[in-house]
């Protein structure tokens, strides 16, 4: 085990994957915390818009323009998994692991198994490294450009009085309706705004990989889980804005753990996965007992209407 | 004033059996009207206060709104029409949210929502305006979580929601049911002043024979889906709680 390179793996490695699934996480929170679902198809959008991008890239597109293709086609996979429980009734879970599933089949056709980034193509990493000439930190800065783009836009979206609608359905869909909110308008766009933010995420790590196959991604829906979790650990969530900026964190962290555990020489990579699972368990063990703590202290501090009439 | 015609409601409870909740009811409220709605458990208070809302479709029948037929619009679609309190102190507000949200969605209820911030400088002065008669001391609390009022503070504040934009109908499902005797009493009478304050109509449902002949100026009991009895202003003075439960009697005997 050569140490150097293990600690050039840490340096580099958990920056760049930690700014891509902070975006995940994001796309993850909006339908898994702001709409209440938990959304499968996360699993084969990421691939599929790594695999369209590079595809596309590979056949003459704009590195940007395929980002911005890829991102679209994802917000069309959100719209059809919402559409799948509007329209047909079908229960939130189960619209997303069918479009899950389906994904499956553009994702081998188009990239046959395997797409890789065709010499003399550019991504837009390399676009931008001719300026500065150093390959790490034009990935971290183009990523935390994108990541810093994102979580603004989201924040300012869930602001207006539109994005409170769409918080406001997922929270309580009783109010909603009674205050004139059409909630299954807002379940759409919901999903549509989480899976484009996935697809971005994926066109992103398909650029920077220069390379997906068609079963990677397997997973993606659990990482982003943990990482909101983990956030939520790290942070009392306390308002809208603390926990994007959690997401962001969250990410960073969650990927630093995961790079040490890897570099355990002992560690067989085969179980990652297993690994993975273990790892969200825990998080999200943790997590519930923290709620279940905070709920005892709540409960004794419960505002009461008339404290005096209550009697032990 | 807002008409109920002929209405039926039924509920298929199995392929050979239905409920026929509602039965051939009609109905005329007049604006202005206050009326409190009583009857046992099962005679559809709550599937009429459901019909009117939009959150069930009548199996028959048409309900007007100032002579507009609104039978075929969803809840959310007539939410400009309707003000609503539910038993629940939960189901009205969001507890995840601050007190200043809850109210900004409420402040857009039935008005087009757009891409502009939610939460307005000049409008947190207006709710403030709002809050501060209800004597709370919510005013200065608006930055805080929903979640952290009580059960009485959460319903008030969903019926200065429900009529921060005066709507044509304010119905209230036991909204003071939840609550202890003493809070109860508040809400009851901070609803009664908010309805005479605005002029508002509404229909209240209370399990609570006093507060039905206490409050509004009609009252009508329902049994098993038809209006048995309609009492105005004048006559509903004259009453007892001992003459209601004497006319539920009647009526379950003719049954």
């Amino acid at each position: 085990m050569n140490w150097s390179a293990v600690f050039q793996f840490i340096g580099t490695d958990a920056p760049t994957q930690g700014l891509i699934w902070a975006i995940v996480a994001l796309g993850v929170y909006l339908s898994f915390k702001i709409l209440n679902v938990a959304d499968m198809s996360v699993d084969s959008l990421f691939p599929f818009a790594g695999i369209v991008s590079l595809t596309l890239i590979n056949v003459g597109v704009p590195a940007l323009l395929s980002l911005l293709i890829a991102t679209l086609l994802g917000m069309v996979v959100g719209f059809i998994n919402a559409a799948l429980h509007v329209y047909l009734k079908i229960n939130p879970l189960l619209a997303s692991i069918i479009v899950m599933i389906a994904l499956y089949t553009p994702n081998v056709i188009i990239s046959k198994g395997n797409v890789t980034l065709a010499e003399n193509m550019n991504t837009i990493f390399m676009t931008f490294d001719n300026i500065w000439n150093n390959m790490i930190a034009t990935k971290i800065v183009v990523l935390a450009l994108f990541v810093l783009g994102t979580f603004i836009l989201i924040y300012w979206f869930f602001g207006t009085e539109i994005g409170l609608s769409v918080r406001a359905s997922g929270k309580n869909e009783t109010m909603a309706k009674a205050n004139g909110i059409n909630t299954n308008k807002t379940y759409i766009l919901g999903l549509v705004i989480s899976d484009g933010l996935i697809a971005l995420a994926g066109s992103l790590y398909g650029q920077m990989s220069k390379h997906f196959s068609a079963d990677a991604g397997r997973g993606s829906i659990v990482i982003g889980l943990a990482i909101i979790f983990l956030g939520e650990v790290i942070f009392a969530n306390k308002s809208f804005k603390m926990s994007l900026i959690s997401l962001a964190v969250g990410g960073l962290i969650y990927w630093l753990i995961i790079d040490i555990i890897i570099e355990i020489p002992s560690f067989n990579t085969n179980y990652l996965n297993l690994t993975k699972a273990l790892f969200m368990t825990v998080i999200i063990g943790i997590y519930e007992l923290k709620k279940k703590l905070a709920k005892k202290k709540n409960h004794q501090e419960m505002p009461k209407d008339n404290p005096e009439e209550v009697t032990a | 004033m807002i008409e109920l015609r002929n209405i039926d409601k039924d509920f298929v409870v199995s392929k050979t059996e239905t409920n026929h909740v509602l039965k051939n009811l009609s109905l005329t409220i007049n604006d202005g009207d206050f009326i409190t709605l009583i009857g046992s458990n099962g005679s559809g208070k709550s599937t009429l206060l459901n019909t009117l809302a939009g959150s069930l479709k009548p199996t028959k029948g048409e309900i007007y709104f100032d002579g507009v037929n609104v039978s075929k619009l969803n809840d959310y679609q007539r939410a400009d029409l309707i003000g609503r309190v539910f038993q629940d102190p939960n189901l009205g507000t969001i507890g995840d949210i601050s007190i200043e949200e809850n109210l900004a969605i409420a402040f857009k209820r039935g008005q087009k929502r757009t891409l502009s911030w939610a939460l307005k400088k000049n409008n947190l002065a207006l709710y403030q305006k709002y809050l501060t008669p209800l004597n709370l001391g919510l005013e200065g609390r608006l930055k805080e979580k929903m979640s952290s009022l009580s059960g009485g503070q959460r319903q008030a504040v969903t019926l200065l929601m429900a009529t921060i934009r005066k709507p044509k109908l304010l119905l209230l499902d036991e909204h003071t049911a939840a609550l202890d005797p003493k809070t109860s009493r508040k809400i009851l009478s901070l609803t009664d002043n908010l309805i005479k304050d605005n002029q508002l109509t509404a229909l209240m449902i209370t399990h609570n024979m006093k507060d039905a002949l206490k409050y509004g100026n009609r009252l009508l009991m329902l049994q098993e889906g038809r209006i048995i009895a309609d009492y105005s202003k004048e006559e509903k003075e004259k009453l007892s709680v001992d003459d209601l439960y004497q006319k539920f009697d009647e009526a379950e005997d003719l049954n």
